[in-house]
């Protein structure tokens, strides 16, 4: 998952970016001002958007209603120092999912960074559960035929990923989009090695194959009747 | 229980009008009192001559004087006496025993007299008869002396009822007045009572002030309207402001906040080496010292506006400014060389700028601008701080940038709390907006002048003037 904080006090963004790396495992990219922030919002693929609201360059508010003109339906997470409830009000009304005030707990934004991103992909369950794998979206583990699976991070991420897509196939690109933030050189082969690690981990020692590589056009995490017409 | 207007002003009224109604009903009576005496007069004259007109001679020899009372025609009560020349009784009305002495040798020509039946206002009068010349050739004008007197009764009666007619008018036009002043006075204060209730729904929830019209257009009333507008618009706009300031501050309170706290969680969120916790200590001490700077930035605003209100400072000295800006230029001599700025302290005809002030506060005030212009130059420039006595009893100090200035719609915002022209840079430089703030807060307690000129895209200028002290003095 690929997450957008655009907050202009800087030791502040980067904690928040630092919490969401290191406690959702996500992706984190930081904008310091509404400007750069509506840019790169505009030209990534987002699963969340952690916004500030008193920007300089362009107000969140602002920045926010540009965003949703433009058709994204990615979830917005406000983060506002002003808690008079007509803002609020005015804001959850103009298209934020959710809200924080200042100061708040980490754990609390990580958790709310969560459910929205699951929300976001249609999930409102906390376990995601494909065959008798069960991915456990709060704590970040999987569990296959009731055993725990150990996944190094960017495993975890890509199956992660892929889980929220819900059994559609997901390109190279796509992955690589959502996976990595903006500092990150894109390699595709890098997502293979993780591909081939997680077959390993998961596939090997169960009947059923999960994950499928549909050549030329990507991967997907489902259960099929018909495993080997895919191989 | 309070003094009401209205009844004040209806009572004076009143009482005015009460004064003039006496004096009228006084001016009426006496006037007919007058009057009527004036025609009772005429008209004892005219009896008089009633009664001259039936004296006449005897047939004897004496030719004493004779009244024949049949043929005389006065009422019956009037009272009649009728001497001759030489003092002897002609005649006297039967229903009289005689005027008193007094009146008939005196020179009076009336008197009072009492009766049973009431007063009675007499004349005395000396005229003579004349008589056939041919019937007394000797002396045909005998004189006579006609006392008479006639009841005032209906006299007094009259004047008696003048009165109580003139008291009963003036009293039914003082009652119409009274009512006609109730009603004048009361139209003529509501206008006042609507602003009086105008002026109480103005609240710190509805500073809409909406006089009526009415008392607008009254000159009486129309500068209480202006000065209550322009108060209540001065209120709302300071009230306005220290609730903004008052916001601005918890915002960078409570974000100040949030970074240290979110920088702790971070730390205690997984377990770390102790190399991560010694640096993720280090982070969150800078955060704190970040917030303990915002909250002295807060404070020390607050303090030098307590001390313009109240007119006192402690640790007062007399300071040499140009001293003092030398001393500064020197503290931050390394900070304008990590930038490459160069800093220039140049004093002009300014040896007797001396001011009385605490050294601490000017400091403050010439390290705050500064900061401000070294952290706005670009590398290479300069940045230069001129001492000038501008007047005779004042020093100007000017500080100089070669930056970018400041936007046109910023100007009249930079010396509010909280404000900052660019929020990137300004936080990146960690600055709060309050330098400037504190600044005017400053200079203002010690009643100079702090303006900023600026030309965008070359440079700002900050001027300050304080105050300085006269050579005798000093």
């Amino acid at each position: 998952m690929r997450v957008l904080v655009v907050e202009d006090e800087k030791r502040l963004a980067q904690n928040v970016a630092d919490g969401l790396r290191q406690g959702a495992g996500y992706a984190v990219d930081v904008a310091l001002n509404g400007e750069s922030g509506l840019f790169m919002a505009e030209s990534n693929e987002y699963d969340l958007v952690v916004l500030d609201l008193m920007l300089p360059k362009l107000a969140g508010p602002v920045l926010l209603e540009r965003y949703r003109q433009s058709g994204h339906e990615t979830p917005v997470l406000i983060l506002t120092a002003r808690d008079d409830k007509r803002s609020i009000i005015n804001l959850l009304n103009g298209g934020a999912d959710d809200y924080l005030s200042k100061p708040f707990d980490l754990g609390e934004l990580l958790a709310r960074a969560k459910a929205l991103v699951r929300r976001g992909k249609g999930k409102p369950q906390p376990v995601f559960a494909v065959g008798d794998l069960e991915i456990n979206w709060a704590d970040r583990t999987v569990k296959r035929a009731g055993k725990p699976v150990e996944l190094v991070p960017m495993e975890y991420r890509v199956l992660e990923y892929l889980a929220s897509r819900s059994r559609a196939v997901v390109s190279k690109t796509e992955l690589l989009e959502h996976l990595y933030d903006y500092n990150w050189e894109k390699f595709g082969n890098v997502i293979e090695v993780y591909i081939s690690g997680l077959r390993k981990k998961i596939d090997s020692n169960s009947g059923t194959k999960l994950i499928h590589t549909l050549r030329g056009h990507g991967y997907a995490l489902r259960v099929e009747a018909n495993a080997e017409t895919n191989r | 229980m309070k003094n009401s207007l209205r009844k004040q002003i209806i009572v004076s009224v009143l009482v005015s009008q009460l004064l003039l109604a006496i004096g009228l009903t006084l001016a009426i009576v006496l006037y007919s009192r007058a009057q009527l005496r004036s025609d009772f007069n005429i008209m004892l004259e005219g009896r008089v001559n009633t009664v001259l007109a039936v004296i006449h001679d005897a047939e004897d020899v004496s030719k004493t004087l004779v009244v024949e009372p049949k043929r005389l025609n006065i009422p019956a009560r009037d009272l009649v006496e009728v001497w001759d020349e030489n003092g002897s009784l002609i005649w006297r009305s039967p229903n009289w025993n005689g005027a008193p002495a007094a009146v008939v040798a005196g020179n009076a020509s009336t008197f009072e007299l009492d009766r049973e039946h009431g007063p009675y206002r007499g004349v005395v009068v000396h005229k003579a008869t004349i008589f056939d010349e041919e019937d007394n050739p000797a002396n045909p004008l005998r004189k006579v002396t006609i006392v008479y007197a006639a009841s005032t009764r209906e006299l007094d009666r009259r004047i008696l009822k003048i009165g109580t007619l003139a008291t009963g008018a003036s009293l039914l036009l003082l009652c119409l007045a009274g009512l006609f002043a109730s009603y004048g006075v009361s139209k003529g204060l509501s206008p006042m009572q609507e602003l009086a209730k105008a002026a109480a729904d103005v609240s710190i929830r509805n500073w809409s002030f909406n006089p009526p019209q009415e008392a607008r257009t009254k000159r009486e009333l129309s500068p209480l309207v202006d000065a209550l507008e322009v108060t209540i618009a001065s209120l709302q706009r300071a009230f306005d402001r220290e609730r903004e300031s008052t916001a601005d501050a918890a915002h960078e309170l409570k974000t100040a906040v949030a970074i240290l706290k979110s920088s702790l969680q971070l730390l205690i969120y997984q377990p770390r080496s102790i190399d991560d916790y010694q640096k993720g200590l280090a982070h969150a001490l800078e955060d704190c010292d970040r917030l303990e700077a915002l909250v002295c930035g807060t404070l020390s605003v607050a303090r030098a506006q307590r001390w313009a209100e109240e007119g006192k400072s402690d640790d007062i000295q007399c300071i040499d400014v140009v001293n003092s800006c030398e001393q500064s230029v020197a503290d931050l001599h390394a900070l304008a060389q990590s930038r490459s700025v160069e800093l220039r302290c140049l004093a002009n005809n300014a040896d007797e700028c001396v001011v009385r002030a605490s050294p601490a506060d000017l400091q403050t005030v010439w390290v705050n601008l500064l900061q401000n212009a070294i952290q706005h130059s670009p590398p290479g420039s300069t940045v230069s701080l001129r001492v000038s006595a501008s007047h005779p009893d004042n020093a100007l100090i000017a500080v100089e940038d070669a930056g970018t200035g400041i936007p046109a719609e910023h100007l009249p915002h930079v010396f509010e709390r909280f404000h900052r022209g660019d929020p990137s840079r300004s936080r990146a430089t960690g600055g709060f907006g309050l330098g400037l703030s504190i600044c005017r807060a400053i200079v203002e307690a010690y009643d100079g002048r702090i303006e900023i000129k600026t030309t965008d895209g070359a440079g700002t200028r900050v001027f300050v003037s304080l105050p300085t002290l006269t050579k005798v003095s000093s």
